[in-house]
């Protein structure tokens, strides 16, 4: 047997998708390229019942893709029962689209969640008045407890047997549904008058008061990310290096040839570990994210953020995976899944490479180091700030050329304030980390092993010199740098390594420049001028950021297509920034 | 009166709403449709937040000159 979940957003749809099918869960995509639904199986009345989680909606008229998507799956009909859940606390919202439903299928079961809830808040539902009123079946649950989650499934199964109730005939109209919907909430219902609640909107939606809270708990959702997964990432990197030396080890012990010590410890388990170092950031954030918007405080971010990122042409959300790029890119491109709309996500994540990673800080501060020791902070500042400017200049301009949409005006609801519901959001990270392993990690290992080769064959030739392929490559390809102020071909071999990881850029520099510990300062300052210096942290900040944050792209994307397109623009962008940059320089005498 | 210029605090009814019909529909489902009640809650800048089918909702002030109300 088959059944689909439907339900609005924060409903707990979740909940009970993750009680039902403890630990067998996996995501599946559907009609839409940007939309998932997690899928699981579970026993019941000694049956197989495979749960199909849909995206959250409010009506059957869709309007984002995630909408689409779960208002398409209801209508092609490959299922036995559809169960609705509804917020037993905010009921109203939730009977208009058993309405909506109730015209496309006949199949419905609805799951009344969170009963407890609603006790204790003194609210009283009659099921059976419901179910004369719109002819399904009404089960009071509580995902979170387990209440009546037995009943509902035996429910279910009694609807996907057959009996079903008649469909609800004729077209919906607005003004009906609500005077029935209202009908129904004042028969079958008895609810104590609503308390207020508007203390913390008023301070969160105040850009005066909300905006410092903003900032403060995105600087926590920060320092957490990359601070907490710190040890972990390190534990990841410390084993596979040893990991690998071992194993080169033990096959040059063994006999083998030089090269296959090689190909494994700098190729294969760098990287895979290349890989694995992301998972712990990933997980943590997602965590994060997830208990933030089951708060309903993510909710308040896009209302309190409208206006400002609306200048781009974003939505309030967009803030979020942008200021974590400022971390790392990779887990803020599969940030932008917390955007409504598959164009909001695609004009987001497009912006988000220019922000400055992590990563790229090892460059800038060799850089600035050398050529402007006492202003490094101002040189920093600048480079920053070029990036956001980039990243917003580049959403913007996608958004009016390639989507050719304007951005939909914001029409929420805000959901109550709760606890978030910490088993689906650790399995929901859960599961996203290990999708992220999974998908991503072939192409990275794969493009592992390609650098790999590139930087040590032909045999005989030290890893990343002159006499290697990447040499090779860096020496043909650095003339395209020289109108840029950095043409040889040492640069143009660490910018090319720099698109495994810009951690490399700077190792790959000293072994170009032959440069021992500590030396590579003073040999950049005989290679580079101030001017061109900056020129070539501008080309660092803009250009692909990381082979891992281009596979995050396709990934969440969905298109390949798309990926190497806009990983072809941020090249170009890059070249011509730094292009004007050094020749305006030029022009005004900084040479 | 246009529901952008509605103080905060104030009921109000929806008597007409001037948009294209997929807005019309969106909004309806939303609970803002000709005859709908509701509060306005939050009206100084950006989005207004409304209280709309005893919940909270927050919508677009191009949406909001859109709608027009009369105060109850």
């Amino acid at each position: 047997m088959r059944i689909l979940l439907v339900g609005t957003p924060n409903c707990g749809k979740s909940t009970l998708f993750n009680r039902l099918t403890k630990g067998s869960q996996r995501v599946g995509n559907w009609h839409g390229k940007t939309v998932e639904c997690k899928e699981g199986k579970c026993r019941a009345g000694g049956a197989d019942i495979s749960v199909t989680d849909l995206p959250g909606t409010y009506s059957m008229t869709p309007y984002s893709d995630d909408e689409r998507a779960a208002v398409q799956a209801v209508q092609c009909g490959e299922f036995d029962a559809v169960v609705q859940v509804a917020d037993a606390c905010q009921l109203q919202r939730s009977l208009f689209l058993t309405l909506g439903l109730r015209r496309k299928c006949r199949k419905v079961v609805v799951a009344l969640n969170k009963a407890d809830e609603a006790r204790r808040r003194g609210i009283e539902i009659d099921e059976s008045l419901l179910e004369r009123e719109f002819g399904s079946r009404f089960v009071l649950i509580s995902a979170k407890t387990g209440e009546g989650v037995a009943r509902l499934l035996s429910e279910a199964a009694a609807v996907a047997k057959g009996k079903p109730g008649g469909k609800l005939e004729g077209r919906g109209c607005a003004k009906k549904d609500h005077r029935m919907v209202r009908h129904a909430i004042a028969h079958c219902t008895r609810q104590p008058g609503k308390k207020g609640g508007n203390g913390a909107d008023f301070a969160l939606l105040n850009p005066i008061i909300g905006i410092p809270i903003f900032l403060l708990v995105m600087w926590l959702v920060f320092q957490a990310t990359f601070t907490l997964s710190g040890p972990a990432t390190e534990a990841i990197d410390w084993a596979f290096s040893s990991f690998g030396e071992a194993a080169a080890g033990l096959l040059h012990g063994a006999g083998a040839p030089g090269w296959t010590g090689s190909l494994l410890q700098d190729g294969v388990v760098a990287g895979v570990g290349s890989v694995l170092v992301f998972a712990p950031a990933i997980f943590v954030l997602f965590f994060l994210l997830h208990s933030l918007e089951d708060t309903g405080y993510l909710a308040r971010i896009a209302v309190l953020l409208d206006g400002l990122m609306g200048r781009a042409g974003l939505p309030g959300r967009a803030a979020i995976p942008l200021m974590l790029g400022f971390g790392c890119n990779v887990p803020a491109i599969m940030a932008t899944r917390i955007l409504d709309s598959g164009e909001d996500r695609l004009a987001t994540m497009v912006a988000v490479p220019f922000m400055s990673c992590a990563a790229r800080l090892p460059v800038f501060t060799v850089f600035a180091g050398a050529f402007f020791a006492g202003s490094q902070g101002a040189v920093l500042l600048f480079l920053y700030l070029a990036g956001a400017a980039s990243g917003l200049l580049t959403s913007f301009a996608f958004r009016k050329l390639a989507l050719k949409t304007k951005r939909s005006e914001l029409a929420i609801v805000l959901p109550d304030y709760q606890i978030p519901s910490w088993g689906p959001v650790l399995s929901q990270a859960l599961l996203q980390t290990w999708e992220f392993v999974k998908k991503a990690g072939t192409i990275i290992l794969a493009c592992s092993v390609l650098v790999w080769f590139l930087a040590s064959m032909p045999q005989g030739a030290e890893y990343g010199s002159k006499e290697s392929y990447a040499g090779a490559i860096g020496s043909a390809i650095s003339p395209l740098f020289s109108p840029l102020g950095f043409g040889d071909w040492q640069a143009s071999v660490s910018l090319m390594f720099g698109l495994v990881a810009k951690e490399v850029v700077v190792g790959a520099m000293s072994s170009a420049y032959g440069a021992g510990e500590g030396e590579l300062s003073s040999i950049i300052s005989s290679h580079f001028t101030p001017l061109s210096a900056l020129s070539f942290m501008v080309f660092v900040l803009l250009y692909v950021p990381c082979i891992a944050t281009i596979v995050a792209l396709k990934k969440e994307s969905g298109s390949g297509r798309l990926a190497a397109g806009v990983a072809a623009y941020y090249v170009v962008f890059a070249w011509l920034a730094s292009f004007i940059f050094y020749n305006a320089g030029i022009a005004l005498g900084f040479a | 009166m246009l529901l952008s210029q509605t103080a905060a605090g104030t009921p109000a009814r929806v008597r007409q709403v001037h948009a294209g019909r997929a807005l019309c529909r969106r909004l309806a489902e939303l609970g803002i449709y000709p005859g709908a009640m509701m509060t306005v809650l939050k009206n100084d800048h950006g989005p207004l937040v409304l209280e709309v089918l005893g919940a909270r909702m927050a919508i677009g002030r191009g949406q909001a000159e859109k709608i027009e109300v009369e105060a109850q």
